[in-house]
């Protein structure tokens, strides 16, 4: 193609040639001499380029390939001007890679609708506690009463999770660990999501309590590698055995995204207490979503629910606390933190995309005027405006080609990254993929932008200028009012984006420097669940103590000790009683928690003693008197006068019928357990036995080494118990920040971009400025100004624009703080330091950057610049 | 240099055609071609006759071979192509229609006056 090409444009010039040669004889042969025949033949025939022009024009417009031969000529032209074009594609690419990557997040994560059918009507219905101002679980009987009374929900069902139960399958061996759903008799058919295959259980295997189970396509995979044989097969849960119905597709993640199966929740022998009238309504365990009727909206059905909630309070004491709410359940699977964060990061980027943006049109436009003379030149020579604008087009579309497919690849590697190294605390994010919306738009907008600013300011100019300024530059053309807002915009859009770093920074620096009052690092969660064979409480005792102490030998373990959930996040609507102490109903009472530990927990998790003793083995045997250690924040809340130590306490909102009492043996200090940005909530420790338990384990030198041993013991132990996820505490507090890093890394990447594009901005405005004024620049040396003072002038014209672009970035940023606030950890949004810091920054990169064109500027000898105007 | 005419719109392709009509030449004899015969009153520079020939060879009413000729360079001869032919046909007879009408006219023109 490129050689059939090449020799068109050849042949062109060889017949053209062929043609004045045989002129050139002819006069020869008449008699002149072959220079004045040469002389009058280029007289004659006009310019051979024009002619060749012209014999281009009337090539036929096969438009395919004049668009391949246009865009071969704008890669030529590109090449002449390799830093440009380099600069326009790089600012392009980061532009289009980065909005291509942070929105296909936002569509994975906020934007696409949930998995199941008409998801827009589903409703996730939640118990509110009206004095905590907080949602908690439902009770049956209330479920029960919302159910029969209510006319907003086709449906209402409800499900329960369980972290864990033990596992094995039909003919294998190793007994699984997995969170499954306990789901009512609707649950599946309410949420209309066909199963990928088998089928999902009915209401009336739910009723007769068949032990039925329906997989996850993971464990499905796991267990089975997509075989269609599995439905049918049996799964053995805790002991007994179910028959696998089917299997539910990877995006069906209710009751959340690591649940590995699901089974009737009537198969549990906790159905019958849950039924029980006795349990009453404060049994609040259940979670409930409903299908709004058609034409219901989601107001409506919490305006009925809630006048449903008002009456059960009149009926039942239990309930005089309980209210209701209705969110969508949307909102409950992706959470408000999360959508906010993504919407935040998404605002940045577009934030970035408008600064290349205007980056890139700054660049394209100086760069058209400085080409203004080539155009005029070419018009002169008979290039028509539609050759110049398709030359431009074609310029134009080479560089938006180029830029476009490194966008791609720059945010397919993005992906890539958040994928593997991505925030696990973002739901949803694991199904992040190339968005054809967000390509297509991000590609779409940097074609209108490229091919805009390449080519509508040349065309104006060629137009304007094809006889004045086929002579010289006329510095008065440069428009300079939009370039001037265009880079103090810039400068704006950065102090913007600089801001939200330095505020993200500051607060993920102080969420994580947050201590969480113990070496966390030195801690080991070791977590067992044990089957159902240890339905005994002495055989789950033994297995405790020997695991512990078995564990506790080990060379390198320095304590061990258990409780039931160390990373939970702790409910802390429990009350406690003081003996001698009235404390009135309705006073405010601080978020409390009672805990069940085994003797050896505070010490293994390095909770320091603040007064009196930790628990011993004693406290566990029946008859002893009952002790109980409170947290520091408790003892500062109900005795921050005196030394609660002795003092006797219940945990429970009324004195116990027998009359005993708890007594306070020791205090410790608080320690975070949840993450480090939550602070910890008052708990009261009570020594207990547990079934299910995570073993916290103190060691010294790394927790990595002790692994393998630790799976060891535990497998001499009782090799029926399944696979222990062990976790290094310090490395899943981390984890538990990794949404505030991701957003802080986020905005610091763009923060960072954002001012080195501001700053490259505002140096191309300017050394742009300069050269076409040396002429300017050269007579007012020559008229006696100094350096300095040409020098003061570029600044003073960079200082006018910096300022006017910080400052309107300032208020900005005052204005976007309500839109932050609420992310942030311990850190005001509108915080004097950090805006004078992003300030500050930008400001000193900013003058940096006009320093050289001042410099050259100052440089500018009058001779030469006067000569060369 | 003696005076040129300038040529109605569109007559320029027939006088290709025509010039070509008994045979190849290039487009350097062309030109010649035409001003010799128009006793050079049709005098066509090369910025007119190049595009003219390079958009009747698009039209495929041309086509062009590249030959030696007698100056030991290849030169790009045009010659008719049938379809250039068949114009070359119609147009002349509506030329011919053309100019008849005018003569009509400039006659009856003359006769009518005083």
């Amino acid at each position: 193609m490129r050689r059939a090409r090449r020799t068109a444009e050849d042949r062109l010039d060889l017949e053209l040639r062929d043609h004045i040669e045989r002129q050139v004889a002819d006069y020869v042969a008449r008699g002149l001499s072959e220079a004045e025949a040469r002389r009058r033949v280029r007289l004659e025939f006009g310019g051979l380029d024009q002619a060749k022009e012209h014999c281009r024009d009337v090539r036929p417009h096969r438009w395919f390939g004049e668009l391949l031969r246009d865009l071969r000529v704008g890669f030529r032209g590109l090449r002449r001007d390799r830093l440009f074009a380099a600069t326009v594609m790089l600012i392009l690419t980061i532009g289009i890679g980065a909005s291509v990557a942070m929105f296909s997040v936002l569509r994975a994560v906020v934007l696409r609708e949930l998995p199941y059918a008409r998801p827009g009507e589903l409703a996730f219905v939640t118990t509110h506690l009206i004095a905590q101002n907080r949602a908690d679980g439902t009770s049956f009987p209330n479920l029960l009463d919302w159910q029969a009374q209510s006319r907003s929900f086709a449906g209402i069902t409800f499900y329960r999770r369980i972290a864990a139960s033990a596992v094995t399958f039909a003919g294998r061996d190793a007994p699984q660990r997995g969170l499954e759903g306990l789901v009512g008799p609707d649950f599946f058919s309410l949420l209309g999501t066909p199963p990928l295959i088998g089928r999902a259980p009915t209401p009336t295997e739910f009723d007769r309590r068949d032990r039925v189970v329906v997989l996850s396509e993971g464990l499905w995979q796991e267990q089975f590698a997509g075989s269609p044989a599995a439905v049918g097969q049996a799964m053995v849960i805790d002991g007994e055995p179910h028959t696998i119905l089917g299997v539910m597709p990877r995006a069906f993640q209710l009751p959340s995204r690591d649940v590995r199966f699901w089974r009737p929740l009537s198969t549990l022998s906790f159905w019958d207490r849950l039924k029980l009238p006795t349990l009453g309504r404060d049994g609040d365990t259940l979670e409930v979503i409903g299908r709004l009727a058609p034409g219901v909206e989601l107001d409506e059905a919490q305006a009925e629910l809630r006048s449903i909630a008002a009456r059960l309070r009149e009926i039942y004491p239990e309930n005089r606390d309980v209210d209701v709410r209705v969110t969508s359940l949307f909102d409950h699977v992706v959470g408000s933190r999360t959508q906010r964060g993504v919407w935040l990061g998404f605002t940045a980027v577009l934030a970035l995309l408008a600064i290349a943006c205007a980056n890139v049109g700054g660049l394209l436009s100086v760069r058209a005027a400085r080409r203004r003379q080539e155009f005029a030149i070419r018009a002169a020579l008979g290039a028509g405006r539609g050759r110049l604008v398709r030359q431009l087009l074609a310029e134009s579309i080479s560089l938006w080609l180029i830029a476009s497919l490194g966008g791609l690849s720059f945010a397919a590697g993005v992906m890539r990254l958040l994928l593997s190294h991505g925030p696990q605390a973002i739901p949803r994010i694991e199904q992040l993929s190339f968005d054809a919306t967000a390509v297509t738009l991000a590609l779409l907008g940097a074609f209108v932008v490229v091919t805009l600013c390449g080519t509508l300011p040349s065309i104006v100019a060629a137009r304007t200028t094809r006889v004045t300024s086929a002579t010289r530059d006329g510095s008065s053309l440069t428009r300079p009012r939009l370039q001037d807002l265009l880079v103090a915009g810039q400068i704006a859009g950065a102090v913007v984006l600089l801001v939200g770093a330095v505020l993200f920074a500051q607060s993920f620096a102080r969420a994580r420097a947050e201590s969480p009052g113990y070496a966390a690092d030195e801690l080991m969660i070791v977590r067992i669940n044990l089957p159902r064979t240890y339905a005994d409480s002495t055989a789950t005792d033994t297995f405790f103590r020997e695991a512990r102490d078995r564990i506790g030998q080990l060379p390198g373990v320095v304590a061990a000790g258990g409780t039931m959930d160390f990373f939970m996040r702790r409910n802390g609507d429990q009350r406690i009683t003081i003996e001698g102490r009235v404390i009135p109903p309705d006073e405010p009472l601080p978020r409390l928690t009672i805990e069940g530990v085994t003797p050896g927990f505070l010490r293994a998790i390095g909770a320091e003693l603040v007064a009196g003793r930790d628990f011993e083995e004693r406290d566990l045997t029946s008859g002893s008197p009952s002790v109980v250690v409170i947290s520091e924040s408790v003892a500062r809340r109900f005795w921050p006068a005196e030394n609660p130590v002795g003092k006797r306490m219940v945990g429970s909102a009324t004195p116990r019928k027998n009359g005993t009492w708890d007594t306070i043996v020791g205090v410790v200090r608080d320690v975070r357990r949840e993450g480090l940005d939550v602070a910890p909530i008052l708990t009261v420790f009570v020594p207990a036995r547990l079934r299910t338990f995570d073993l916290a384990v103190r060691v010294s030198g790394g927790v990595e080494r002790l692994i393998p041993a630790v799976r060891r013991e535990l497998r001499e132990l009782d090799p029926a118990v399944p696979l222990t996820e062990i976790s290094a505490v310090g490395t899943r507090l981390s984890e538990r920040l990794s949404g505030r890093r991701f957003e802080s890394q986020v905005l610091g990447a763009f923060g960072a971009i954002a001012l080195f594009l501001a700053a490259a901005g505002l140096y191309a405005l300017l050394a742009y400025q300069v050269a076409i004024r040396t002429r300017e620049i050269g007579i007012r040396s020559a008229l006696g100004a100094d350096r300095r003072s040409i020098m003061t002038m570029i600044l003073a014209h960079a200082t006018r624009l910096t300022l006017a672009g910080v400052t309107a970035g300032l208020v900005g940023a005052v204005w976007t703080s309500a839109l932050v606030q609420g992310l942030l950890y311990n850190t005001r949004a509108v915080d004097a330091a950090s805006y004078a810091a992003a300030a500050a920054a930008m400001v000193l990169i900013a003058l940096a950057a006009a320093c050289l064109p001042a410099l050259r500027a100052a440089g500018v000898s009058p001779i030469t610049a006067l000569r060369e105007g | 240099m003696s005076p040129k005419s300038d040529l109605p719109q569109g007559t320029l392709d027939l006088l290709i055609l025509k010039v070509l009509a008994p045979g190849p030449l290039h487009g350097y004899a062309i030109g010649q071609r035409l001003q010799q015969i128009s006793r050079d009153v049709v005098q066509v520079t090369q910025g007119t006759l190049y595009p003219a020939l390079h958009r009747l060879e698009h039209r495929e009413l041309l086509e062009a071979e590249w030959k030696m000729s007698d100056t030991g360079r290849d030169a790009k001869f045009y010659r008719l192509t049938r379809k250039g032919r068949a114009y070359m046909d119609v147009e002349t007879r509506n030329w011919q229609r053309l100019t008849d009408a005018i003569g009509l006219i400039f006659k009856s023109a003359e006769r009518s006056t005083p």
